[in-house]
C-alpha cells in the first residue's frame, strides 16, 4: 500500500477508525474530515483510502452500508464495529506510547 | 495470522464478488462525484483492483481466468482438443489401468479383517523352501501352538466335476473357520459353521462363488438347500460369497468346501490323514496380539521337532516353519522377486514410454499453437504482463487438457478393466483409491510439465517485446528450437523401441506359429483319474482298441504328455553335453510320430521289441548340439536320464524332426527347447496319460464317440475329449494378444510421431517462407532447398533413433544378464526397424519439404 506523502506511516487505519468512531461516515467525507480536523495538515489520497477501507473490512473493524447522503445521493457508510474500537483504543495508545518516546528523545538532545 | 472470522469474510467475498466489484465501483463513482476536481480521483480501474488486491483471492481470481481464457481458446479450434484429449487419455488411461493392476494385486492390503496379523506358514529346510504341509501336521501345528489364535487351510484343487461331468471347476476346499475367521460373510445363504458343518455326520455342503452363481446358476435364490453333484457325489447349497470376495488369493475358484470332507468328494484320497505332502494346501494363521514374527518362529520350532520325531521320513530336523506376513503374491524367493519386480519395472517403462512420445507430440503442438500467438502474447507483455503470468496462461490449455485426459482415462481405466474381468472370468472390482488417485495425479503432472511447462517455458524465454518489432525473427528461431528437436528425438526413439520390442514378439508368434507338428485333425482323450478312483488296468487297451476301431480314426497313440497341452511336462536341464538346452522328455507309443506328423529323419521309431528302459529317440537339435551330426543311431546317450534308469545309458534308435511342443512365453527366458523320447511303459500308461487320435477328415467328428468309448469302459471315469488345435489356439492367444497390443502400440506411436514431424515440418517450412523464397529466387535449385528443409528434421529423427537402438540393445543385454531374455536383437530386425522409421519419417518430412519449394516466389516476397 502506497504511503501518502502527508501522513506519516502507519497511521491512516488509526486515523479513518478515529473520525467514524463518533458517526458513521463514507468515503469521501472521511478524507474531507481528516483534511479538515488535521487542521488541513493531512490529506488522504485516493489511492490509499479505498485499500485501507477494505482492509478495515476484511479486518471486520469496519461495517459498510448503504446510505442517502444529506444531498440525496446514495453513499455508503462506514461504521465502526466493537473489535475496531478495541484495535483504534490499541493504536491510539501505542501511538502515543510511541510519540512520548520520541518527544523525550528530542527533548533531551 | 487471519482469524477464523476474516476467512470467513475472505470466503462470503469470493462468492459474491461480483456484488463487492459493483459495490466498489458505485461507491467509488459517488466519491470522484462529490470531489471539487474529480480528475484528482485517480485510475478507478487500478483502485479497484488494488482494493482487490487485499481479499487475497487474486491467485485464485487469475488462476480461474486463465482457466476461462484457455476454455475459450481451445472450444475454438475443437479438433485439435478432441485430439490432443484422446492421445493423451490413451497415454494416461494406460498407466492408470497398469496402476490399477498392480494396486490390486500387490498393493492393497488382503480384504478380509484385520490383514496385518494373518501370515503364511511355510515350510523350510536349510538348502531352501519346501513343498506344503501334510494336513495331519497342520492339525498337529494348530492343536499345539501357543502363537496363534486361529489356523487356516485351503487346498486348491484344480477342477471338482460339476453335474454330471460335463464342467471342470476350480475349488477350494477350507478349514471350517475359514469364513468367519477372515470376517467375510455370505451374500445368500451362509458360510461354514463349525457346530453344523464340523460334526462328524455332518451333511456335504457347498459355497458358490458370486460369478458361478451369477453366470451358470441364473442367479436364482432357490438353489440354496438344493442339492447338486459334486465329483458325482451330492452336496448341498449352503451360500453364495459376496461378488467382491477375494480372500487371500486373487483366483478363478468357483466353489468352497470344508476341507474335512474332501476325502468323501474324492474317494480314497485320505488327505485329512496322510502325511504324504498335498502339494496346493496352503496354511494360514493369525497371530495373537503382540506376538512378533521371529517369536511365532521359534515358538514353533519345538513343534516341528516334534513332528521330525513321529514322521522322521517325512520331517527333518532342524526343518522349520517360517511365517510371512500374507499378502497375495504368496512367498517369493529373491530371484522371483527380482524377476517380478524387473518384469514390472519394464512394464512400467515401456507404459511410460508411451505416455513421453504422446506428451512430445502434444507438447511439439503446443509449442506451434504458441509460436502463432506470439504476437497477441507481445500485446500482453507489452500492456505489463510479465513472464509467470504469459507462462500461466499458456499452461491454463495445459492443465485443462490433462484435466479432461485424465478424467477420460479413468473412464477407459475402469472399462478396460471390466472387459478384462469379464474376459478372464474374475471378480475385478477395482477401486478408486487414494493410491490410484496419487498415481492418475502425478501421471498428469507428468503431462502437464511436458505439455505444458516445456513449451511455455521455451517461447516466454524469449524477448517478447523486442518482437514486437521483429515478429517474423522470432518466429524463426522459435521453430528451429532445440526443444523441437529434442521433442521430435524423443518421439522417433520412443516409437523406435516400441518397434523393436513389437517386431520381437511378433518374431516369436511367428515361430510359435510354426510347430514342427501337424495340429490339425489332431484330437485328445484326456483321462484324468479323480484321485482315488481306481482304473481298471485292461481299460487302457480295450480304450485304444474302441477307438482304433472307430471309422474315422486314422492313427492312435498314449503319450505322457500333449504338446502344447497345459499339464505338467518333465524336462531335463542338467546335461552337460548341451549346455543351455532344456530337454522335454515324453513317453510315447510307437505311432505317435505318425499321429503328430513329426518325420523320423534317420533310423526308426520304436518297435515293440524296444526295451522302454533302454531305447530313446531325440530330436535333430538335440543331435546337433551334443554330437554335431544326426548319424547317431546306435550310440549311447552320454548318461542316464532318470534315476529309475538304475546307471543304464539309454541307446538311440531314431532322430526326429523338432517339433517345439513347447510354446515360447514372453518375455521367457530364453531356453532352447529339444525333445526326446523314451517308449511309454505300461506302468506310466496307467498314470496321467492322454490318447492322441489323428482323424482322417475331420476330428471334430471324434470328440462324441472317443468320449462315449471310455463310458463305455468304465463309467465312473470322467473324461475330456478335445482339439489339439484348440490347445493350441488357447496356448497362443496370450501370446498373440500380446503381440498385437505391442504392434498397435508402436503402430500408433509411430503415426503420432509422423505426424508430429509433419506438423514440425510444415510450420517450419511456412515461417521461412520467405528466406526460402529469396533462395529460390536468386537461383538455388529447388531440390536443394528441399532437401535444406529436410536435413533440419532429419537430424534429430536420426539421432533419436541411433540413441534409441543403441539403448534398446543395452537394455536387451541388461535384461538377459537378469534372467530376462527378449530374444535377440538380429541383423534381420534392426534392419526392418530402421527401414521402416527412415521410410516414415522421410514421407513425413518430403511432402512439406515438397510443397515447400512449389510456393510462388513473387507472391511470396511482395507480401511478407
Amino acid at each position: 500500500m502506497p504511503i501518502d506523502a502527508g501522513l506519516p506511516p502507519g497511521t491512516l487505519v488509526m486515523l479513518i477508525l478515529r473520525v467514524i468512531s463518533s458517526q458513521p461516515l463514507h468515503g469521501y467525507a472521511i478524507a474531507q474530515r481528516i483534511h479538515v480536523l488535521s487542521g488541513e495538515q493531512l490529506s488522504v489520497e485516493e489511492g490509499s483510502l479505498y485499500p485501507a477501507l477494505q482492509k478495515l473490512l476484511l479486518k471486520g473493524w469496519v461495517k459498510a452500508e448503504w446510505a442517502t447522503s444529506e444531498t440525496g445521493r446514495e453513499v455508503r457508510e462506514y461504521r465502526i464495529t466493537a473489535s475496531g474500537r478495541k484495535q483504534l483504543e490499541q493504536e491510539l495508545s501505542e501511538y502515543q506510547r510511541m510519540a512520548k518516546g520520541i518527544e523525550t528523545l528530542l527533548g533531551n538532545i | 495470522m487471519s482469524s477464523i472470522g476474516e476467512w470467513g469474510r475472505r470466503v462470503r467475498r469470493l462468492m459474491s464478488r461480483r456484488k463487492f466489484e459493483r459495490e466498489l465501483q458505485r461507491e467509488m463513482e459517488a466519491h470522484r462525484d462529490m470531489m471539487r476536481e474529480p480528475r484528482r480521483f485517480g485510475n478507478m480501474l487500478r483502485l479497484r483492483e488494488e482494493s482487490r488486491d487485499v481479499w487475497g483471492w487474486n491467485r485464485v481470481e487469475d488462476a480461474y481466468r486463465d482457466l476461462k481464457i484457455a476454455a475459450r481458446t481451445l472450444r475454438q479450434s475443437p479438433g485439435f482438443t478432441i485430439g490432443a484429449t484422446l492421445v493423451l487419455s490413451v497415454g494416461i488411461g494406460l498407466n492408470v489401468t497398469l496402476f490399477q493392476i498392480y494396486n490390486m494385486a500387490v498393493l492393497q492390503p488382503l480384504d478380509v479383517r484385520d490383514p496385518g496379523s494373518i501370515v503364511e506358514l511355510h515350510r523350510f529346510r536349510p538348502r531352501g523352501p519346501i513343498g506344503a504341509l501334510p494336513y495331519p501336521a497342520i492339525e498337529y501345528v494348530r492343536d499345539n501352538n501357543k502363537v496363534f489364535s486361529a489356523v487356516l487351510v485351503s487346498a486348491r484343487q484344480r477342477y471338482v466335476l460339476w453335474g454330471n461331468g460335463e464342467e471342470r471347476l476350480a475349488a477350494h476346499f477350507v478349514s471350517m473357520n475359514w469364513f468367519d475367521e477372515l470376517g467375510i460373510r455370505a451374500a445368500a445363504g451362509r458360510v461354514f459353521q463349525e457346530l453344523i458343518d464340523g460334526r462328524l455326520d455332518a451333511a456335504p455342503v457347498v459355497i458358490l462363488s458370486h460369478y458361478f452363481w451369477t453366470n451358470h446358476l441364473s442367479g436364482d435364490p432357490n438353489v440354496i438347500g438344493s442339492t447338486i453333484r459334486i465329483n458325482d457325489r451330492p452336496a448341498t447349497i449352503v451360500g453364495i460369497l459376496a461378488p467382491d470376495y477375494r480372500g487371500l488369493e486373487l483366483d478363478d475358484a468357483r466353489m468352497w468346501l470344508p476341507i474335512e470332507q474332501i476325502d468323501y468328494f474324492f474317494p480314497g484320497l485320505k488327505f485329512t490323514t496322510a502325511w504324504e505332502g498335498a502339494t496346493l494346501v496352503k496354511t494360514f494363521a493369525r497371530l495373537k496380539p503382540g506376538v512378533s514374527l521371529t517369536a511365532a518362529r521359534e515358538s514353533l520350532r519345538p513343534l516341528v521337532n516334534e513332528l521330525a520325531l513321529q514322521q522322521p521320513e517325512r520331517f527333518l530336523a532342524g526343518e522349520w516353519l517360517e511365517p510371512y506376513p500374507a499378502s497375495r503374491m504368496g512367498y517369493e524367493d529373491p530371484r522371483q522377486r527380482r524377476e517380478r519386480l524387473l518384469g514390472v519395472s519394464g512394464i512400467a517403462f515401456l507404459s511410460l514410454l508411451v505416455l513421453t512420445i504422446a506428451c512430445a507430440n502434444l507438447s511439439n503442438m503446443v509449442l506451434s499453437r504458441s509460436i502463432t500467438r506470439l504476437r497477441e502474447l507481445n500485446i500482453r507483455v507489452a500492456i505489463g504482463a510479465g513472464r509467470w503470468r504469459v507462462m500461466r496462461l499458456l499452461m491454463g490449455e495445459s492443465a485443462l487438457l490433462a484435466g479432461l485426459a485424465t478424467i477420460a482415462a479413468f473412464a477407459m481405466s475402469s472399462a478396460t478393466l471390466k472387459l478384462a474381468a469379464e474376459w478372464i472370468q474374475a471378480p475385478i472390482h477395482p477401486a478408486t483409491d487414494w493410491r490410484t488417485i496419487i498415481a492418475a495425479l502425478s501421471v498428469a503432472g507428468f503431462a502437464i510439465f511436458v505439455i505444458g511447462f516445456l513449451p511455455t517455458w521455451s517461447v516466454s524465454r524469449r524477448d517478447l517485446v523486442g518482437a514486437i518489432k521483429d515478429g517474423q525473427h522470432l518466429s524463426e528461431s522459435a521453430a528451429r528450437s532445440r526443444l523441437r528437436s529434442l521433442l521430435t528425438a524423443v518421439q522417433v526413439g520412443g516409437s523406435c523401441i516400441l518397434l523393436l520390442l513389437a517386431a520381437l514378439t511378433a518374431r516369436d508368434v511367428q515361430h510359435a506359429l510354426r510347430p514342427g507338428f501337424d495340429l490339425k485333425n489332431v484330437a485328445i482323450l484326456d483321462v484324468a483319474p479323480l484321485a482315488g478312483h481306481k482304473i481298471d488296468p485292461t481299460y487302457w487297451e480295450r480304450l485304444r482298441r474302441a477307438i482304433a476301431a472307430l471309422p474315422e480314426t486314422e492313427a492312435v497313440a498314449f503319450a505322457t504328455s500333449t504338446p502344447m497341452g497345459a499339464g505338467v511336462r518333465s524336462v531335463i536341464t542338467n546335461v552337460p553335453e548341451s549346455p543351455g538346452l532344456v530337454i522335454v522328455t515324453n513317453s510315447v507309443e510307437p505311432q505317435f510320430f505318425n499321429v503328430m506328423r513329426i518325420p523320423i529323419v534317420v533310423g526308426r521309431t520304436f518297435e515293440g521289441a524296444d526295451d522302454p528302459q533302454t531305447t530313446m529317440i531325440i530330436s535333430r537339435r538335440l543331435a546337433q548340439k551334443i554330437y554335431g551330426t544326426l548319424n547317431v543311431v546306435g550310440r549311447q546317450f552320454p548318461r542316464p536320464l532318470w534315476k529309475s534308469d538304475k546307471g543304464i545309458r539309454r541307446t538311440i534308435v531314431g532322430v526326429a524332426e523338432d517339433a517345439n511342443p513347447v510354446l515360447l512365453e514372453f518375455p521367457h527366458s530364453g531356453t532352447e527347447y529339444a525333445e526326446l523320447y523314451t517308449p511309454i511303459s505300461s506302468a506310466q500308461r496307467t498314470m496321467n496319460t492322454d490318447l492322441l487320435v489323428r482323424a482322417r477328415s475331420d476330428a471334430n467328428a471324434l470328440l462324441g464317440p472317443m468320449r462315449d468309448a471310455s463310458r463305455a469302459i468304465d463309467k465312473q471315469l470322467f473324461v475330456q475329449a478335445r482339439l489339439l488345435s484348440a490347445d493350441f489356439a488357447r496356448q497362443i492367444r496370450q501370446l498373440g494378444n500380446l503381440s498385437v497390443i505391442a504392434l498397435s502400440l508402436a503402430g500408433v506411436t509411430l503415426l503420432l510421431a509422423c505426424v508430429g514431424i509433419f506438423g514440425v515440418m510444415s510450420y517450419g517450412a511456412r515461417v521461412r517462407r520467405k528466406e526460402l523464397s529469396i533462395r529460390l529466387a536468386v537461383g538455388a535449385a529447388p531440390w536443394r532447398v528441399a532437401a535444406l528443409l529436410i536435413k533440419d528434421s532429419s537430424r534429430p529423427a536420426a539421432a533419436g533413433m541411433l540413441l534409441a537402438i543403441a539403448l534398446g540393445v543395452a537394455a536387451a543385454r541388461l535384461l538377459e544378464s537378469a534372467g530376462i531374455y527378449l530374444g535377440s536383437i538380429d541383423a534381420s530386425v534392426l534392419i526392418s526397424v530402421i527401414s521402416l522409421i527412415s521410410l516414415t519419417c522421410l514421407t513425413a518430412t518430403a511432402l512439406p519439404a515438397i510443397r515447400a519449394i512449389r510456393i510462388d516466389i513473387a507472391e511470396t516476397l511482395r507480401n511478407e
